[in-house]
């Protein structure tokens, strides 16, 4: 039932898709594969049901080389980004289809086709709407439909690609809460791909992420989350701030902002901070902190995010929790002090996104 | 407030309607209807000698027949045309493309005249065709083939853009579903082109009845065997019987105009009955 992916490539003329991918995801697992367009995810994620093939690697499914066998072999669920339900059938008709095109030798009795549909319609919570036709449904439905559809055929692996991708933003939290209770309840093991990181990091078991057609890290969300192997994973995860920082003796001291770093002598490095990482000071303090003037607030929401312009120019962002922000009593205009709560460091060797 | 009239969202309806209606009824409705009312104070007796006569019912059948038959040629082989045109990229395709469009643009003699010397008994291709048997000119074969290459563009043209805008996520979600290419065709691909084709039947089929031009150099017009009514028409009129060429084209006309109704309903009626059946099953 697992999936086992060993050392994939994928060309396009002189583009690379995918560069030596190896990825094993367990029997019953749900698996994001997370990346910025274009960093071959959902390649990988059709090369995986057969519709693409790889020009070198192999995928291995369920012990089985799936090199020589066509999607229609592989017993793959695929759910796709704009649904692609047969728009000229029924709700019913469209979840039927991969049960009634079987040769008439496997294909099961009529009743229990019903019988079948029906289920996973209940499942989907679409069981009334099985009359109607796509085109009757909102986006949600659909895509609904299209995850019966490919459940219909009992498959033994299940791949979306960015099922909530068409979706707006209210509707995209409730499906994939609900992705992922159903989930827990079939455990089929799950592909699914999202450029999405909130998404992949609350639905997934496991992330996948991916840059430039190569895998950057895997690993578990919190893993990923608290230990990005790279700064390509952490600026992906979320709002970041760069800074330059001189390290001596233990000591460290800000000398500057930005990705590029001019002073090569050894000590400086490159310092990430999120924007929730920051406390607000009115006064310097005796820690090392950071000094700007804030040019923007913006307080709805669960926390104030305060942009501030440092002392080297820059635009810095800092999220406060909206009682410190009234006990601060923080203008537009006023100078402050940005004191880091964490930082994370990278060495300089490390692979980073502007790097060719 | 009260007094002012509801407006519909999308404004013009009045001006466009009207300048419809109006262009409609000078260009197409008036000259048939004049035609239609010169022949009625003819009586009944003249319209059974002129249409019940043995020459006029052969051509009528002929007309009809031929471009039935050669309107089923073209939807298939259309079909196909436009098939390779949109799913595949081969070099020329550009040059194939363009090619389709030429019996619109071609003079209808121009054709009949090529097409006449190609099929002739000692033609390139008649050669062969009167070896095996096959007479290709002056004869219902004859009109046949030029109905055919006249009605080309219809089909490939109605199918076409249809298959461009064919998502083809929906044949891979057909594939991953366990379908087999014959399956996905038909059950997929089918259900979405075929009103487009049925379209491009009918036009090419209503082309066909009307064609004149193309036809008269192929068939020979022999009387009772492969006259068209088009040309019966002609004769009619170099004849001065003006009121059999009247008659001849007033039936023609109610005949044609029945038959596109009859493809029309059908193909309302297809799509109705496609998803009745869909939600009985």
């Amino acid at each position: 039932m697992g999936i086992q992916i060993e050392n994939i490539s994928k060309f396009y003329g002189h583009f690379t898709a995918l560069r030596d991918v190896s990825l094993d995801v367990q029997a019953g697992e749900l698996v994001a594969l997370l990346g910025p367009s274009g960093s071959g995810k959902t390649t990988l994620l059709r090369i995986i049901a057969g519709l693409e093939s790889p020009d070198e690697g192999r995928v291995i499914l369920s012990g089985e080389d799936a090199a020589y066998k066509n999607p229609r072999d592989r017993n793959v669920g695929f759910v796709f980004q704009h649904y692609a339900l047969f728009r000229h059938m029924t709700v019913f008709e469209n979840v039927a289809f991969g049960l009634k095109v079987r040769p008439r030798r496997d294909r099961l009795p009529k009743k229990e086709i019903f019988d079948r549909v029906f289920s996973l319609l209940k499942l989907v919570q679409l069981d009334f709407f099985a009359a109607r036709y796509p085109a009757q449904l909102s986006g949600g439905q659909r895509q609904r439909v299209a995850l019966a559809r490919a459940l219909a055929v009992e498959p033994k692996v299940l791949l979306l690609d960015e099922p909530f991708g068409a979706l707006d933003a209210q509707v995209r939290k409730e499906l994939r809460r609900w992705l992922k209770k159903l989930h827990e309840k079939i455990h089929v093991t799950s592909v699914f791909v999202t450029h999405d990181q909130e998404e992949a990091l609350e639905v997934a078991d496991r992330l996948v992420i991916m840059n430039n057609g190569a895998v950057e890290q895997i690993g578990t969300p919190e893993e990923i989350y608290h230990r990005p192997a790279n700064p390509f994973v952490f600026r992906f995860l979320g709002d970041v701030n760069l800074f330059h920082c001189r390290t001596e003796n233990g000591h460290y001291s800000f000398i500057g902002q930005g990705g590029d770093i001019s002073d090569k002598d050894g000590s400086v490095r490159q310092v990430f901070i999120r924007p929730h990482l920051f406390d607000i000071s009115l006064t310097p303090g005796n820690r090392e902190s950071i000094q700007g003037s804030i040019q923007h607030i913006n307080a709805a929401g669960p926390s104030v995010k305060v942009e501030i312009v440092s002392e080297w120019g820059g635009s810095v962002q800092v999220n406060i929790p909206q009682d410190r922000y009234q006990r601060l009593g923080l203008q537009k205009g006023m100078s402050v002090y940005l004191i880091p709560l964490q930082m994370s460091t990278f060495d300089e060797t490390l692979p980073t996104e502007e790097q060719p | 407030m009260a007094g002012k009239r509801k407006k519909s969202v999308i404004p013009g309806f009045g001006l466009t309607m009207g300048i419809t209606t109006g262009y409609l009824g000078l260009i197409v409705l008036f000259p048939l209807a004049c035609l239609f009312f010169q022949t009625l104070d003819v009586s009944l007796d003249t319209v059974q000698k002129t249409v019940f006569s043995g020459r006029a019912l052969a051509a009528f059948g002929l007309s009809f027949g031929a471009s039935f038959a050669a309107a089923c040629v073209n939807t298939v082989f259309g079909f196909l045309v436009a098939w390779v045109l949109v799913r595949y990229t081969f070099p020329g395709r550009f040059l194939v493309d363009a090619m389709v469009d030429l019996p619109f643009a071609l003079p209808t003699a121009v054709a009949g005249i090529s097409l006449t010397f190609l099929y002739a008994q000692n033609g390139w291709l008649g050669k062969f065709l009167y070896g095996l048997g096959i007479p290709s000119v002056y004869s219902r074969i004859g009109v046949f083939i030029a109905l055919i290459f006249i009605g080309l563009p219809f089909v490939v043209r109605t199918v076409q853009p249809v298959l461009v805008n064919f998502d083809t996520q929906v044949e891979e979600a057909a594939a991953s579903l366990g379908a087999s290419r014959f399956k996905a065709f038909t059950r997929v691909i089918m259900p979405e082109v075929l009103p487009s084709a049925i379209t491009g039947f009918a036009l090419a089929f209503a082309r066909a009845l009307g064609e004149y031009g193309s036809v008269v150099f192929i068939s020979g017009n022999m009387p009772h065997r492969t006259e068209i009514v088009p040309l019966l028409i002609m004769t009619r009129l170099e004849e001065y019987d003006y009121l059999g060429a009247q008659i001849l084209a007033v039936v023609m006309l109610v005949l044609s105009f029945c038959f596109l109704f009859l493809i029309n309903f059908l193909q309302y009626w297809g799509q109705r009955h496609h998803r009745m059946q869909e939600c009985v099953a």
